[in-house]
C-alpha cells in the first residue's frame, strides 16, 4: 500500500530567470528519435508503481516547447511530443489511438506536422518494426474551429512497444501546452518537459500535484528568430517584411520519474486537482522597448476582462435595444427588488444554457437574445446587461465549478475559471444570481459553484469572494406521525428539504412530472404501505425549500404475535456511503449536513412494547459531527428523534476511517427495530 | 460497428403550403396524450436512376410542451453519398406567425464520426431555436441528392411515442419500369399509383392519427406502429451494381464487394499451416485459428464511402492487425480457407436492443458482421471483433436472433444460438458465519454460465485489479462490507462458464436490538425489482431474460440464540416464473435455499396486475428476516 501523499501542492512561479548559470544545451534531438528496442526491452520493468494487472506502462513521455517567429510579426510556439509505451494487455489497446485537436480561426490555424509512429513486436527473439503509413492519418473537421488529426498504430498486440511523435505549431501563445506528468490510468517511468522561451514572452507557471520532481532546473540560452510582418502603407498592404530578432531565452526542464497512476475516488470535488501537472499563462511581453503586463495580477486581469469584447466591454454601453423587452418584463412591477427578480426569472426561463464550461460571450449579446440560448457566459452576462440597463448595479463574478477544479486567489489563471455568475447589489444587500439553471431561485447557486475562491469583475469594487462547501448547509427535517386508524396504522409524512435536494427534486419533477415522482416513492415502498394524498409544496417558489408531504396507510399482518417495526420511512441510510476500505485523498463533500428525523408512533391497538432500540449519541472527531438516536415511550406513544450532523464538508484523508466508522454506526443504528408484542 | 446504415434523413421544400400553423386549430383528439403534433410531413423521393435519388422533405411540428422539444432540435446528416442541396428552418409562434427563418449557412456543421470509429465520413448540420413558449411550431424544408443508393427510409406516419399526426404523405417518383418495393407493417396503407409521362408515381397519405404511448417492458415502436418499409430493386454504389429484390441477389452484391479481398500474405499462410496441419479435428483447427485471430488483431473501425459495406482486404488486416467487423470476419474466413475449412460471412443486428431482421423484405439490414463455420448439423459461430470471447459463443450481443448468411448462391436467413434458462445459470454456494456482534464472514463460490457469465468475464478481462476491487466493493447491498479476496477462473466453450470465489466480510451485517438478532439469510441475491401499479396497461409485458439462479447458503450462528420469528417458505410456480425460498433454523446454523427461474415470455395487459404481485412476493421473500432471541 502506498503512503498517502500530502495534500495538494499548488505553486505559482514566474518562469523568469535572473541568476543564471549560462550553459548552453542545444535542444536534445535524440529524445525525439525513434530507437528500435532490443529484445531485452520487452521485459516489463518491475517496480513498486507497476502492479500485475496494469494494462500498459508509459516508458517515457517527452515534450518540448520552443518558439519560432510567425507571419504576424510575433511568435508561435512549437510543441514536440514523443511518447513510448509498452502495451501489456488488451485493456490498454486504446492507447494505440492518438488524437490531436487543433484550433483554427481566421486563416490562422494551428498545424501539426512530422507525425510518425512505430510499433515493435518481439517474436522468437527477433524484434520487428511496423511504421505508421501516412495514408492512415485522418483529419476530422469537428466543427468550424476544430480539426482533429488522428491515427492508430498498426500491428499492435499484447506486449507491443509503441512510439509516436508529432510537432504542433500554434500562434495562440497565451497558454502554452500544459504537461501532465501523471496519467490517470497507467504508471509512467519517465516524464519530461522542456521549454525554451524568448525573453520577449514571460509566463507564469502553475505547478500542482503531489509527487516531487527529479529534475527542476532553469537556465538561460540564446536564439535568433525570423519574424515576418505585412507591410502597410496608408492602409494598403504592400508586401511583407522580415526581420531577425536575437534574444536571450529562458529555458527550463522538469523531469519526474516513477509516477503511479492517479486513482479516482468518490467524494472528491475532482481528481483533476491532484494530478501532477504544470500549466502556463502569459504574464508579460517585451516588444524591444517596453514591457507589457498581461493578466499577471487580479487588478490587471480585471482591467483586461473589463475591456474584452467577449466579457466586460459589452456591459458598458447603453443598450437601448433592450429597453422594450425590459419594459415588458417589468410591466406592473415598481419596487426594485421585484423588477430585478422579474428580469432574473425571465432570463432563466427563456434561455437555454448549451455549455456550462464557457464563461465568456461566444458570439454577441444580440445573438444570444436572438437564439434564446448560449453558454453560461452568454446567459449570465446578458442578465448582467439587462440588470444594468434597468439601472441596477450588477457585476459578473468569475469562478470555477467543483468538477472543473481549483482556482487561485493569489494569481489569476483564466483557463481555470469556467463559470460566471452575477452579483447584484441592491439596497445594501448582495445577491448572487445564476440564470443558467432553470431550477434555481433568485439568490441561489447550484452546489457545484461552492468551490472556494471567486472573483468579482467590476470597475468599482472588484475583489475576492468565497463560496465554500462548508458554508452550504443542507438541512433536512422529516416528521412522521402514525396513529391507529380504522384499518390499522395511518400516517403522515412531511419533509422539508435542503437547498441542494430542493434543486434536485425540481429538476427531477421537471423531467418526469409530479405524478411519476410520487409513483416512484410508492413503488419503493411496495404494497406494505399505500400512499394517499400527496403534495409538493413550493415547487414553483424557487427561493423556498420544497416540502414533500404525503399521507399513507400501513398494512400490518393482523393478529401477528410479534411486530417488528423499523421506525424510518424513506430516509434511512441503508448502506455506508464510504465503500472503499481505505483512502489516499481527502474527503470533499459538497455541503455540510444536518438531517433531522422525528417520529411519533401510536402503539398499535392490542400490542405492547416488547423491546426498543437503545438511545445512543456519538460524536465525530470531537465537534466535527454528531449522530443522535433518542427513543422513548410515553404512555401509548413512541417518540424517536434521530439526527445526523456533519459540521464541515472537507475532511483530510487521515479522518477517512473515523468517517467510515461513523457512517457504519449510523447504518447499524438505523436498521434497528421496534419490537411489539401482542397483549 | 456500422456496416450498412441506411438512414437518409430527409427532406425538402418545393411546394408552398397554404396550411396555417396556428396551434389553436389542432383538434383536441390530436392533443390528447401528445407532447407534439406532426402538422405536416411530406417526403418525396424521386428515383432518377439506380444510382441517383433526389429527396425532398418538408415537415412541420407543433411542440406542445417541454417533453416535445427534441423535435425542435434539428440535425440532418450527410456523407460521401449524400449531399444537402438546401435546408431551411422556420419558427412560428402559437398563432402560426413566423418568428424566425434560418438557412443552411446559419446552421452548425459538425463531424458525426461515431464514437466507436476511428474514422468515417458522416457529418451533420444542426440548429435549434431553443424556443420555450408553448405551443410553438417548427418547420423544416430540405432537399438532398443521394448518389449511390443503399436503401430507403420508409414511411413512418407516427413519428414517435406521444406524438400525433395531422397529415403525413410519402411519395415515390420512379422511372416507369423501375420496380419500387414496399411492404405495409401494422397497417394496410396502400399507395395510389399514377402514371405521368415516363414516370410512375406512388403516393401514400394519411390524416389525423392520435398519439400513442409506449410502455416500459412493452413492445418496441416498430412492433406496434403503422409504417411502410421501402426498398430499392436495382441500385448502384460507387460503380458496384446490384439488386436487392431477393436475398439471393442481395447476397450476390455483397459477394461482389468482397471479391478478390481474401488473399493472404505468404507468412500468414505459413502460420496457418503451422497451426493447423497437425490437427486432425476440423474443430480444433477452427479453434486454433480463432485463437490466432484473437491474439493478433483488434477492432478499429475506418469506414469511408463504400467502406461502410466493403471490407478491407485480408492482407491489409494481416499487416495492420486491425480492422472493423467486416474486415476481421473476412480475414478469419481467409485464414479458415487456407486451412481447407469453409467459413461464412454473416450480416447481423448486434446488441441487446437490436432490431429484428425482417425476413420477408430483402434489403440492407444489420449493423454488424460475424463469421461462422457450418459443420454438419452444428455450426461454430465466431465473433471476430472480440479478443476474449469463446469460439461458438454469441451471447447477448449476437445470440438468439435471425441473421443473413452469405454464400456463393446468395444470402440466407439463419438463426444464431439461443440461450434458455437451462443455459443461463448462476449457482452460488455460501459458507458464512455470524458472530455475537452481528459481524458476517462469508466464503462465496459462484459458477456463472451463458449470459450471466458475461459480467464476470468482463471483470476478468476488461478491468484492472483496482477497477475490479472498486466494482466488487460497491456491488452488494450490504450495509458496510469489504471483499477481502477475489478469484476468477474461466471455462471456455460454446457455453462458457466463469467460476468466482469471493471472501466477504461485513461488520454489523446482522442487526442486534437488545437481546434480538435480526438476520436476512439471503446474503447476495435479493430482487429489488418492483413494478409500478398501472391500471391502464395497454400493451403486452415482455420478459426478455431467461435464467436460473440457485443460492445455497449456510450461516453459522452464535450459541445461545433461539428462533422467535422465522419467515415462511415461499414457493411460486406460475407462468411468471418459478421461485423458491426456504429457510431452516438449526441450533447452530441457518440453512437457506433460493432458486429463481425465468423464461422469455410475453404477457397480455390483463396479466400485468399478476406481475406486480409476483415481483412483490419475490421482493418480500428476499427481504425477510429471521429473528433470534437470546435465551434468558
Amino acid at each position: 500500500m502506498m503512503k498517502p501523499p500530502r495534500p495538494i501542492v499548488l505553486i505559482v512561479s514566474i518562469l523568469f530567470l535572473s541568476l543564471l548559470q549560462r550553459y548552453c544545451v542545444a535542444q536534445d534531438k535524440s529524445k525525439l528519435q525513434f530507437v528500435k528496442p532490443n529484445p531485452g526491452d520487452f521485459k516489463t520493468p518491475a517496480g513498486p508503481i507497476i502492479d500485475t494487472s496494469v494494462g500498459a506502462v508509459i516508458l517515457s513521455d517527452y515534450g518540448a516547447t520552443h518558439f519560432v517567429g510567425n507571419k504576424n510579426g510575433w511568435f508561435s510556439y512549437v510543441y514536440q511530443l514523443h511518447t513510448r509505451i509498452q502495451i501489456l494487455n488488451k485493456k490498454a489497446f486504446d492507447l494505440a489511438k492518438v488524437e490531436v485537436t487543433l484550433y483554427t480561426k481566421d486563416n490562422d490555424p494551428e498545424t501539426v506536422d512530422n507525425i510518425a509512429a512505430a510499433t515493435y513486436n518481439l517474436d522468437n527473439g527477433v524484434v520487428s518494426e511496423v511504421r505508421l503509413d501516412k495514408k492512415d492519418i485522418f483529419e476530422d473537421r469537428k466543427d468550424k474551429n476544430h480539426i482533429e488529426k488522428k491515427f492508430t498504430l498498426p500491428a499492435v498486440r499484447e506486449g507491443s512497444i509503441i512510439e509516436y511523435t508529432y510537432t504542433m505549431t500554434s500562434p495562440y501563445n497565451y497558454n502554452l501546452p500544459s504537461w501532465e506528468f501523471q496519467s490517470s490510468e497507467y504508471p509512467c517511468l519517465n516524464s519530461e518537459y522542456e521549454v525554451e522561451i524568448p525573453q520577449a514572452l514571460f509566463y507564469v507557471v502553475v505547478r500542482q500535484g503531489v509527487h516531487p520532481f527529479d529534475i527542476d532546473k532553469g537556465s538561460e540560452g540564446h536564439a535568433s528568430y525570423s519574424l515576418t510582418e505585412k507591410e502597410n502603407v496608408g492602409g494598403i498592404i504592400s508586401g511583407e517584411k522580415t526581420f531577425f530578432v536575437n534574444a536571450n531565452t529562458t529555458k527550463h526542464r522538469w523531469v519526474m520519474k516513477n509516477i503511479p497512476p492517479l486513482k479516482e475516488e468518490g467524494y472528491l470535488s475532482t481528481p483533476r486537482n491532484y494530478l501532477d501537472r504544470i500549466s502556463f499563462q502569459l504574464s508579460k511581453t517585451y516588444d524591444g522597448s517596453d514591457y507589457h503586463d498581461h493578466t499577471n495580477t487580479w487588478a490587471k486581469a480585471t482591467e483586461e476582462l473589463l475591456k474584452r469584447e467577449d466579457f466586460g466591454e459589452p456591459l458598458t454601453d447603453d443598450k437601448d435595444w433592450l429597453n422594450a423587452l425590459l419594459a415588458k418584463i417589468t410591466a406592473g412591477v415598481s419596487e426594485p427588488l421585484g423588477q430585478a427578480k422579474a428580469i432574473y426569472y425571465y432570463t432563466e426561463e427563456h434561455f437555454t444554457c448549451t455549455d456550462h464550461y464557457y464563461a465568456r460571450i461566444k458570439t454577441d449579446l444580440h445573438d444570444v437574445l436572438k437564439k434564446n440560448s448560449g453558454t453560461v457566459g452568454d446567459i449570465n452576462l446578458l442578465l448582467a446587461a439587462m440588470l444594468r440597463q434597468k439601472g441596477f448595479q450588477a457585476d459578473p463574478v468569475l469562478l470555477s465549478t467543483r468538477e472543473y477544479g481549483f482556482n487561485l486567489a493569489k494569481y489569476p489563471i483564466l483557463d481555470r475559471l469556467n463559470y460566471v455568475i452575477v452579483r447584484l447589489s441592491l439596497g445594501g444587500v448582495v445577491y448572487y444570481l445564476d440564470a443558467a439553471h432553470p431550477e434555481l431561485g433568485f439568490g441561489q447557486l447550484a452546489g457545484n459553484c461552492y468551490n472556494g475562491h471567486a472573483r468579482v469583475i467590476s470597475d468599482k469594487d472588484s475583489g475576492s469572494v468565497y463560496f465554500e462547501a462548508d458554508s452550504l448547509h443542507e438541512k433536512r427535517t422529516t416528521m412522521v406521525f402514525l396513529i391507529n386508524g380504522a384499518g390499522g396504522l395511518e400516517g403522515t409524512y412531511q419533509a422539508v428539504l435542503g437547498p441542494v435536494e430542493s434543486y434536485n427534486v425540481r429538476r427531477r419533477v421537471s423531467d418526469i412530472g409530479e405524478k411519476e415522482y410520487f409513483k416512484k416513492i410508492q413503488t419503493s415502498y411496495g404494497e406494505d404501505l399505500e400512499l394517499g394524498q400527496t403534495n409538493l409544496d413550493s415547487l414553483d417558489k424557487k427561493e423556498d425549500p420544497i416540502t414533500v408531504r404525503y399521507s399513507f396507510a400501513l398494512k400490518q399482518a393482523s393478529g401477528a404475535s410479534m411486530l417488528y417495526f423499523n421506525p424510518f420511512f424513506g430516509d434511512i441510510q441503508r448502506e455506508n456511503p464510504f465503500k472503499a476500505a481505505d483512502r489516499k485523498y481527502p474527503v470533499e463533500m459538497p455541503y455540510t449536513t444536518d438531517n433531522l428525523y422525528l417520529l411519533n408512533l401510536e402503539i398499535p391497538e392490542g400490542y405492547d412494547v416488547e423491546e426498543l432500540p437503545k438511545s445512543a449519541r456519538v460524536a465525530l472527531n470531537g465537534d466535527e459531527g454528531s449522530f443522535e438516536y433518542l427513543i422513548a415511550r410515553q404512555d401509548n406513544m413512541i417518540q424517536l428523534r434521530c439526527r445526523i450532523k456533519l459540521n464541515k464538508a472537507n475532511f483530510p484523508a487521515d479522518d477517512y476511517a473515523s468517517l467510515r466508522d461513523f457512517y457504519a454506526f449510523v447504518v447499524k443504528k438505523q436498521s434497528e427495530q421496534i419490537i411489539l408484542k401482542k397483549k | 460497428m456500422r456496416i450498412l446504415i441506411v438512414i437518409l434523413t430527409l427532406t425538402i421544400p418545393g411546394c408552398l403550403f397554404a396550411q396555417s400553423y396556428n396551434a389553436l386549430l389542432i383538434p383536441d383528439s390530436l392533443k390528447k396524450d401528445a407532447r407534439a403534433v406532426v402538422r405536416e410531413d411530406e417526403h418525396i423521393l424521386e428515383i432518377k436512376s439506380p444510382s441517383k435519388v433526389i429527396l425532398k422533405e418538408h415537415r412541420f411540428y407543433t411542440i406542445l410542451n417541454e417533453d416535445g422539444d427534441y423535435l425542435g432540435d434539428f440535425a440532418t446528416f450527410y456523407d460521401k453519398h449524400t449531399s444537402i442541396n438546401s435546408v431551411t428552418m422556420t419558427l412560428y409562434d402559437a398563432t402560426g406567425k413566423e418568428l424566425k427563418h434560418v438557412k443552411k449557412k446559419d446552421m452548425e456543421d459538425k463531424s458525426a464520426v461515431s464514437e466507436i470509429s476511428l474514422m468515417d465520413d458522416s457529418r451533420y448540420k444542426e440548429y435549434n431555436f431553443y424556443y420555450k413558449l408553448y405551443p410553438y411550431t417548427v418547420g423544416y424544408e430540405e432537399e438532398d441528392e443521394i448518389s449511390g443508393i443503399q436503401g430507403f427510409h420508409g414511411w413512418q406516419p407516427l413519428a414517435s411515442t406521444k406524438v400525433s399526426t395531422q397529415h403525413s404523405k410519402y411519395v415515390i417518383i420512379a422511372p416507369k419500369d423501375y420496380v419500387v418495393r414496399y411492404k405495409a407493417v401494422n397497417c394496410n396503407y396502400e399507395p395510389v399509383i399514377t402514371i405521368s409521362g415516363d414516370k410512375k408515381i406512388y403516393t401514400w397519405e394519411v390524416s389525423n392519427l392520435p398519439a400513442r404511448t409506449l410502455e416500459s417492458h412493452g413492445p418496441r415502436w416498430n412492433e406496434v406502429m403503422p409504417h411502410v418499409l421501402m426498398a430499392p430493386s436495382d441500385f448502384e454504389v460507387e460503380g458496384y451494381k446490384g439488386n436487392m429484390s431477393t436475398w439471393e441477389d442481395y447476397g450476390k452484391f455483397i459477394n461482389q464487394l468482397r471479391q478478390g479481398r481474401d488473399a493472404l500474405p505468404e507468412d500468414i499462410k505459413r502460420k496457418v499451416h503451422e497451426l493447423t496441419d497437425n490437427l486432425k479435428d476440423p474443430r480444433e483447427k477452427v479453434y486454433a485459428l480463432y485463437d490466432f485471430l484473437q491474439k493478433n488483431t483488434h477492432y478499429i473501425s475506418i469506414q469511408l464511402g463504400i467502406g461502410g459495406w466493403q471490407p478491407f482486404p485480408a492482407d491489409y488486416v494481416a499487416t495492420k492487425r486491425y480492422g472493423d467487423c467486416k474486415a476481421l470476419s473476412n480475414y478469419m474466413i481467409a485464414l479458415l480457407r487456407e486451412a481447407g475449412i469453409t467459413g461464412k460471412y454473416v450480416e447481423i443486428f448486434a446488441g441487446e436492443e437490436a432490431p429484428k431482421l425482417i425476413e420477408d423484405f430483402p434489403c440492407s439490414q444489420g449493423n454488424h458482421v460475424i463469421s461462422c463455420v457450418p459443420m454438419g448439423k452444428d455450426t461454430i459461430w465466431l465473433e471476430c471483433t472480440n479478443q476474449t470471447k469463446s469460439p461458438g459463443y454469441m451471447g447477448s450481443f449476437t445470440g438468439d436472433r435471425k441473421a443473413l448468411l452469405i454464400d456463393e448462391t446468395g444470402a440466407h436467413v439463419v438463426s444464431t444460438p439461443s440461450y434458455t434458462a437451462r443455459d443461463n445459470t448462476a449457482v452460488r454456494v455460501v459458507n458464512a458465519s455470524i458472530n455475537g456482534e452481528g459481524n458476517l464472514d462469508a466464503e462465496v463460490s459462484t459458477i456463472y454460465r451463458g449470459i450471466p457469465q458475461e459480467g464476470p468475464h468482463g471483470l476478468m478481462y476488461g478491468a484492472s485489479d483496482e477497477q475490479r476491487e472498486k466494482y466488487l466493493n460497491s456491488l452488494f447491498h450490504l450495509p458496510t462490507y469489504k471483499v477481502e479476496k477475489s478469484h476468477y477462473d474461466e471455462e471456455k466453450g460454446a457455453l462458457p462458464a466463469v467460476k468466482e470465489y469471493l471472501h466477504v466480510v461485513s461488520p454489523n451485517y446482522a442487526n442486534i436490538t437488545g437481546k434480538r438478532l435480526f438476520i436476512n439469510p439471503n446474503l447476495f441475491n435479493r430482487s429489488n425489482y418492483r413494478l409500478p401499479k398501472d391500471s391502464t396497461r395497454q400493451y403486452d409485458y415482455i420478459d426478455d431474460e431467461a435464467f436460473r439462479n440457485i443460492d445455497s447458503i449456510t450461516i453459522n450462528i452464535p450459541a445461545g440464540y433461539q428462533p422467535e420469528a422465522v419467515p415462511q417458505d415461499t414457493h411460486i410456480d406460475s407462468k411468471f416464473g418459478k421461485f423458491t425460498a426456504s429457510v431452516k433454523v438449526m441450533p447452530d446454523k441457518i440453512l437457506f435455499y433460493r432458486s429463481w427461474e425465468e423464461s422469455m415470455a410475453r404477457f397480455p395487459p390483463s396479466d400485468y396486475e399478476g406481475l406486480v404481485k409476483f415481483y412483490e412476493q419475490l421482493y418480500k421473500a428476499d427481504h425477510n428476516r429471521i429473528v433470534l432471541v437470546k435465551k434468558e
